[in-house]
This record gives C-alpha cells, sequence and structure tokens, in this order.
C-alpha cells in the first residue's frame, strides 16, 4: 500500500562526469556568462545552451545515431541536478532535454528523430509544452483543441496557454481532441509535433506577476499538420501525456529551484548561531528529498514508472521549495525589492515572487495529492 | 528490500501479530511484563541476533537491527527490543580486557550514556544518579556508556547487584523509563570494554533506533488511517471521498516516505563514520514527521481514535515520547545547521551529495563530521 522507494546506486564514472560538470560551471560563472539564480530552469539562455550542446550535455540518454551519448537515465539526473545547484541558465533546451526528445525518440517518425534529435542535442533546437488551455488546466482530459481530418493531413483549432519559451522555441507538443468526447475521457486524444515556424499559429507572450514574459498563448487557426506529425498514433494522445509527465514531475528540478538562496542565506549567516535550528531543517529536508528523487531516476533507469512516488517527490519537494525562502526571510530580515546587487536579496525576491508557480507547474498540489491517495488504498 | 529482511519480518510479525492485542498493550501499559512475548521473541533468536556469531548470535549487523525495532514497533511492541538489539551489538563490537571466552551481557537490556561519569578503572565502583532509563525495570543488565574522548567505555550493570535501586517513572506511553541509583556498585574485569567510537556516535545510533521505532509506528498510524477513511461513513460517502481528508492522507505519506528514505540511508550506511550525519538526519525528520502524523491520523479518527479502547493511542503516545528521547528535532537540526554553517555556503552541495550513499564510497574532501 506505501509505496518503497529502492535505493539507488549511482553509476560509477558519474564521478568523472560530475567533476566534468563542475569544472564547465565554473569556468562558465569565472567567465561572467551568467550568474548564479534561483529557478533557473525558466532562464532562456540559447549560447549557453549551445554550450551545453557542445559538451554532451543534452540528449545524453539518447542514442548516438541520433546525437545523444546513450548514457543512462541516472547520468543525465547528475548532470541536471549540477546545473539546477549551480543557478544555470537551462531554460532555453531544458523542455527538449526532459521530456519532448524523449516523446520524438518513443513515438515519433524516423524523420522527425533524424530531424530534430541531432539539433536538440547540439543546444539549438527547443521545445514547448502544449497541454493546458484557457478553459483546461488540471482537468487535461477536456482539452477542446480539435484536430479534424483535412486532405493533407489535420486541421487543427484551439488555444493552449502558459506554454514557456513557445516565442522563442521551435516545435510544441500538443495535446489535441481527434475524435468527440466518448464514455472514456482519456479516448480520442492525440499528441501532435507543431512546427512553430509554419502559418496558422498566434504566438503572444503573457507577463507573469515577476514581469517576465517567459510563457504565451498560442492561438492555432487552421493549423495544418501532416499526418507523420502525430505523435504514437491518433488515439494515444492520453497514453503519451502520462508519459511524459511521469518525466516531468520526479526530476530535481521539484526540489532543487530555490537551492541557490539557501546557499546564499548560508553565506549571509556567516555561522550565525541563532539560525542552525533553520538551517538544518532545510538540509535534513533536503538529504531526503534528494535521495528520493535518486530512487526515482533508478526506476526510471530500470524502465519502471514511478507514478506514485514522482508525484509524492513532486508534492513534498515543493512544499520544500515554497517553505525556504519564509524561512529564510525570517532568519535574516530585510525589505526585498528590485534595485540590489546582493545575491542573497536577489535571490529572496526572486524565489517570492516566482514560489506561487512551484506548486501549480507540473500538475497542481490537489491533482498530485488525489493520485497519491488513490494509490494509497483509498476506495 | 533484501530476502534477509523479508524473513525477519515475517517471523517477527507472526509472533507480534498475536501478542500484541488491545489486552497485552492494555496490562502493559499497567506495569506488567510482557514476558509471554519476549519468550517467543527469545525462542525465534531474536534479541540475540546481533550477537556476533562465534558468541552464539546470528551476527547480525545495525542495518538489520534497525529494521526489527521498526517491525515491532508497527505493533507498539512493549519491550526493550530495539535496546537489546543495539546493547549487544555494541558489546560485541568492543574490546574486552580479557577476550576469550566471551561473557554474555544479559538477555534484557538497558543502556545510558553517563556523560557526566569519568572512565573507571576496571574493578572500580560506581556510583550515579541515571534518569530515564528505559525498561530498567524489567531489565537484567544495564549497559553503562562512558565517554572517553575519541573512545567510550562500555560498562556491565547487573541490575540485580548490590547498589541498585530503581524508582518508576514511564513516558507517555507508559513504557519504562526508570530512575537508576548505584551506589558502590562493583564491576569485575570482565565488566568494561572499550569501543573505538565518540559517545556522540553512541547516541546518534540510539537516535536512530528510535527514528526506526517511529517510522514503524507512523506505518502503522497511516495504514489504520486509510482503512478507518474507507469504512467510515458520513454524508452518506467514506470519508476517504472528501477532498480534505485525501489531503492528509496524502500529507502524511509523503512525511512518511521522507522519514522512511531517511532512515534507510542512514542505517545502510551506519558503519560509515563520514556518513553519521544521516544519522542526524534520520531522528530529525522522523521527529518532526511523529508530531504531524499522529495530529493527522487523529483529525482523520475523530473521537474514536481520542479513546482509550482504540488502536491509534498506543502508537501515537509512542510517537510523542519516542520524538523527545535521543535528542529531539530541534537537537538534531541544530547539530547538523551547525555542521553546515561550518563548512560554509559553497561546500553544501558537494557535501550533499558526498553524503548520499547512492556516490558510494565517500571521497577525500568530504564532510566533515566532527565539526559544530
Amino acid at each position: 500500500m506505501l509505496p518503497t522507494f529502492e535505493p539507488a546506486l549511482l553509476p560509477e564514472d558519474v564521478r568523472a562526469l560530475r567533476a566534468h560538470v563542475r569544472a564547465f560551471l565554473a569556468a562558465e560563472i569565472a567567465a561572467g556568462h551568467w550568474s548564479p539564480r534561483a529557478n533557473s530552469w525558466t532562464i532562456f539562455d540559447e549560447g549557453f545552451s549551445q554550450r551545453c550542446g557542445a559538451q554532451g550535455y543534452i540528449g545524453m540518454t539518447w542514442p548516438k545515431a541520433y546525437g545523444g551519448r546513450e548514457l543512462s537515465s541516472l547520468h543525465r539526473f547528475v548532470v541536471v541536478e549540477e546545473m539546477l545547484a549551480h543557478g544555470a541558465p537551462v531554460g532555453a533546451h531544458w523542455i527538449a532535454d526532459r521530456q519532448s526528445g524523449g516523446q520524438i525518440l518513443n513515438f515519433g517518425s524516423e524523420d522527425m528523430r533524424r530531424s530534430i534529435l541531432p539539433r536538440i542535442c547540439t543546444g539549438t533546437c527547443y521545445f514547448g509544452i502544449g497541454m493546458s488551455e484557457p478553459d483546461v488546466g488540471s482537468d487535461l482530459a477536456s482539452v477542446k483543441t480539435r484536430g479534424e481530418r483535412s486532405n493533407r493531413g489535420w486541421r487543427i483549432n484551439g488555444t493552449k496557454v502558459w506554454t514557456s519559451g513557445a516565442h522563442r522555441a521551435h516545435y510544441l507538443i500538443a495535446l489535441v481532441r481527434t475524435e468527440p468526447r466518448g464514455e472514456s475521457r482519456h479516448a480520442g486524444l492525440t499528441q501532435f509535433l507543431i512546427d512553430l515556424s509554419r502559418p496558422g499559429l498566434k504566438i503572444s507572450p503573457i507577463e507573469n506577476l515577476a514581469k517576465e514574459r517567459d510563457f504565451c498563448e498560442v492561438v492555432l487557426e487552421d493549423y495544418e499538420a501532416l499526418d507523420e506529425e502525430v505523435l504514437g498514433g491518433p488515439g494515444q494522445g492520453w497514453k503519451l501525456v502520462t508519459h511524459e509527465l511521469a518525466q516531468e514531475r520526479s526530476g530535481p528540478e521539484r526540489f532543487l529551484s530555490d537551492f541557490n538562496l539557501l546557499v546564499e542565506l548560508i553565506r549571509r549567516l556567516d555561522g550565525a548561531a541563532h539560525a542552525r535550528k533553520d538551517v538544518g531543517r532545510m538540509v535534513a529536508r533536503l538529504v531526503a528529498l534528494r535521495e528520493m528523487s535518486i530512487s526515482v531516476a533508478g526506476m526510471l533507469a530500470r524502465g519502471v514508472s514511478p507514478e506514485l512516488q514522482a508525484a509524492l517527490v513532486k508534492d513534498h519537494g515543493m512544499q520544500f521549495e515554497r517553505d525556504l525562502p519564509e524561512e529564510a526571510r525570517l532568519l535574516l530580515p530585510l525589505e526585498p525589492g528590485a534595485g540590489t546587487a546582493d545575491p542573497y536579496e536577489q535571490q529572496l525576491a526572486r524565489t517570492l515572487l516566482f514560489a506561487p508557480s512551484f506548486s501549480l507547474r507540473g500538475g497542481t498540489r490537489e491533482v498530485l495529492r488525489g493520485i497519491i491517495t488513490r494509490h494509497m488504498g483509498l476506495r | 528490500m533484501n530476502e534477509t529482511l523479508a524473513a525477519i519480518a515475517e517471523t517477527l510479525r507472526g509472533i507480534l501479530s498475536a501478542r500484541c492485542d488491545a489486552k497485552a498493550l492494555r496490562e502493559a501499559d499497567g506495569g506488567a511484563w510482557s514476558g509471554d512475548l519476549w519468550s517467543a521473541l527469545e525462542e525465534a533468536g531474536v534479541p540475540g541476533s546481533t550477537i556476533a556469531e562465534d558468541a552464539g548470535g546470528l551476527g547480525l549487523g545495525l542495518e538489520e537491527a534497525v529494521f526489527m525495532a521498526r517491525v515491532a514497533a508497527s505493533h507498539a511492541a512493549p519491550v526493550p527490543l530495539a535496546e537489546t538489539l543495539l546493547a549487544q551489538w555494541l558489546w560485541h563490537s568492543a574490546q574486552g580486557a580479557q577476550p576469550a571466552p566471551e561473557a554474555p551481557l544479559g538477555q534484557r537490556l538497558t543502556m545510558h550514556i553517563a556523560d557526566g561519569l569519568a572512565p573507571v578503572a576496571a574493578g572500580a565502583a560506581i556510583s550515579a544518579e541515571l534518569a530515564r532509563v528505559p525498561w530498567a525495570r524489567h531489565a537484567d543488565v544495564l549497559l553503562l556508556v562512558i565517554p572517553n574522548g575519541d573512545r567510550c567505555q562500555l560498562v556491565r550493570i547487573g541490575l540485580a547487584a548490590t547498589g541498585v535501586r530503581l524508582t518508576p517513572a514511564a513516558n507517555l506511553a507508559d513504557e519504562p523509563r526508570d530512575r537508576v541509583h548505584l551506589t558502590g556498585v562493583e564491576t569485575g574485569p570482565r565488566d568494561v570494554r572499550s569501543l573505538a567510537r565518540p559517545a556522540e556516535d553512541v547516541l546518534a545510533m540510539m537516535a536512530l533506533m528510535r527514528a526506526a521505532q517511529m517510522v514503524g509506528a507512523m506505518e502503522a498510524a497511516v495504514a489504520i488511517s486509510v482503512g478507518y477513511a474507507n469504512e467510515r461513513v458520513q454524508f452518506g460517502r467514506p470519508l476517504g471521498k472528501f477532498q480534505a481528508i485525501q489531503s492528509h492522507l496524502a500529507g502524511m505519506a509523503e512525511e512518511l516516505a521522507a522519514a522512511t528514505v531517511a532512515l534507510e540511508q542512514a542505517a545502510a550506511s551506519i558503519g560509515e563514520p563520514a556518513r553519521r550525519p544521516l544519522a542526524w538526519v534520520a531522528k530529525a525528520l522522523a521527529s518532526e514527521s511523529a508530531g504531524h502524523i499522529a495530529a493527522a491520523s487523529h483529525q482523520v479518527h475523530g473521537a474514536i481514535g481520542f479513546t482509550r479502547e482504540y488502536r491509534l493511542q498506543p502508537l501515537t503516545r509512542r510517537l510523542w515520547s519516542w520524538r523527545e528521547e535521543c535528542g529531539n528535532e530541534a537537537f538534531w537540526y541544530d547539530k547538523l545547521g551547525g555542521l553546515a554553517m561550518h563548512n560554509g555556503a559553497d561546500a553544501l552541495w558537494p557535501w550533499l551529495t558526498d553524503i548520499s550513499p547512492s556516490s558510494g564510497a565517500i571521497s577525500k574532501s568530504a564532510t566533515n563530521s566532527g565539526a559544530t
């Protein structure tokens, strides 16, 4: 009834890989390319993504024939957690590396694999997520974007929203209803590769409360998709989206988003005795969360799909991410705002503004808790 | 779970489920010794399982001991199993003045770290006042741990010896936590051993055993709560159909999962001094979760959970007791935070990656566990 988190052992050669990534990141920071920031996986930096690609840090688990390195998902885990822990701007290639590339590899056509995956690996091809809609958030099976047969393939109409980076990305993978909703809510849905350079699209950035223009509305008006741009076959959309969400929910970005704030907090505290207990509490929670996340990565590497464990890690991890700025502001009181050069003050302000998104993106707390209780044996 | 642990769990559950019912627990609350239960455990070789094989035990390690303590606590077993398993293991890992033949330590053991005592010469008489010694009135031997720099002395004290007097006391779960008065208690050369670990390590191991017990009790509390949410109908639906109740249960599952992972990674690396802080993490997280999970379990149960008769209270009263014993979360968080701040901001991430057993053998750069 209760989930087990089998311990995973990182492969021996991960040590060298980790050292390689740390040296790369230290050189990046020393060169002044960027400075570490909290929530860095939404920061779009094409130059950085290309340099990551040159190091072989993107699409690492994919076949060499498509530009990958055929390493395990535990190798990828290590690269990703190092990037996040160092506050590196991985936003441009993030979605493609984490989920879209895998969807194409597993469910796309051979042409699609050959034309797209190598470009993802070089850090030059970026993706957005086409799941949510204006009227459809958590209740994903109710998507209203419709795909109808046309003489060339499919004609798609509808609106996707909260699509991070769509105005700078090359593709998105969209969940579309291709048959009327029948008895099963999950039938009749199809995933399409959408080429953002084609006509029939209107992409409008939406300013978030932190005044950044990161996520977008994407309106599809008679967008023409080819038959070979269907992923996994018509009607397979729900199965594919579930697979995609498992990749999306268990990674280290679900508890490391504001790790950089903890680092700067400890630096500013300078050993202050009053903070020991609260700092220790944050560190203890991180120790456990990281081990849980590694365990999930180990299960994914063995081909197990740990839906429950992934939901547990995400919900518990984002609670940690939300608690961290709240603890920090009590330990080092200040009035957060713009115009400071102090790294701690910057990270605190940034984290406070982004914190509301932590328990929404990738599945709301309420949806995740529903998944958890369903697995716990509640009838 | 490996095969050894699975076999242990099956044996233990068979013994415990028949002997830890409401009546047995109520009698133990009243001060009775659970002799039937202990005899059954002894017949199965459980309390002596951490004795070295050449001394007649099974030679099981602390990882197995942690697991046995967890399973026993999930049944609220009113016996000093955690104390006995740890004390046996420590005694048999320590060096005696006269090696063979092995002197048995005892059958029902308790232990206590005597911070105020100076190391004793073998044969010396000991006088001390020891507060809150677990199970002392039912134990035959007390293993006294006396700090001695980066080592500690283990002193075997027969609780029936001349000069030993007890004043009964108990924790919130009615488990004995007696005051032990030692007045000129004599020790022989075979009663003193030297352990090549600091007393701080022994405290961390005792804390880990309590963490194991809390994880066991929390597992049972969560399972009972899920069962009740499925059975109890209000407003025409089982409680478990209400999103507010689901949220309580999911939150419990999350905290339990984190505490369990923390326990298991600490137990798996108990032999590595550089990873000792994992035991601090385990006790701290279990102690904090114990309060949350006890509260949420009672909330799900409503008034029935507040009765003496219902089977939730033996678990929650233990959780409220054990979270304070061997250092509560404030104590261990403070120690861990002190270590993290001593190591410095830029050392935090390398420390986090090195401390995890998933990294394999620990690298030299890491983990100054002696700080604070």
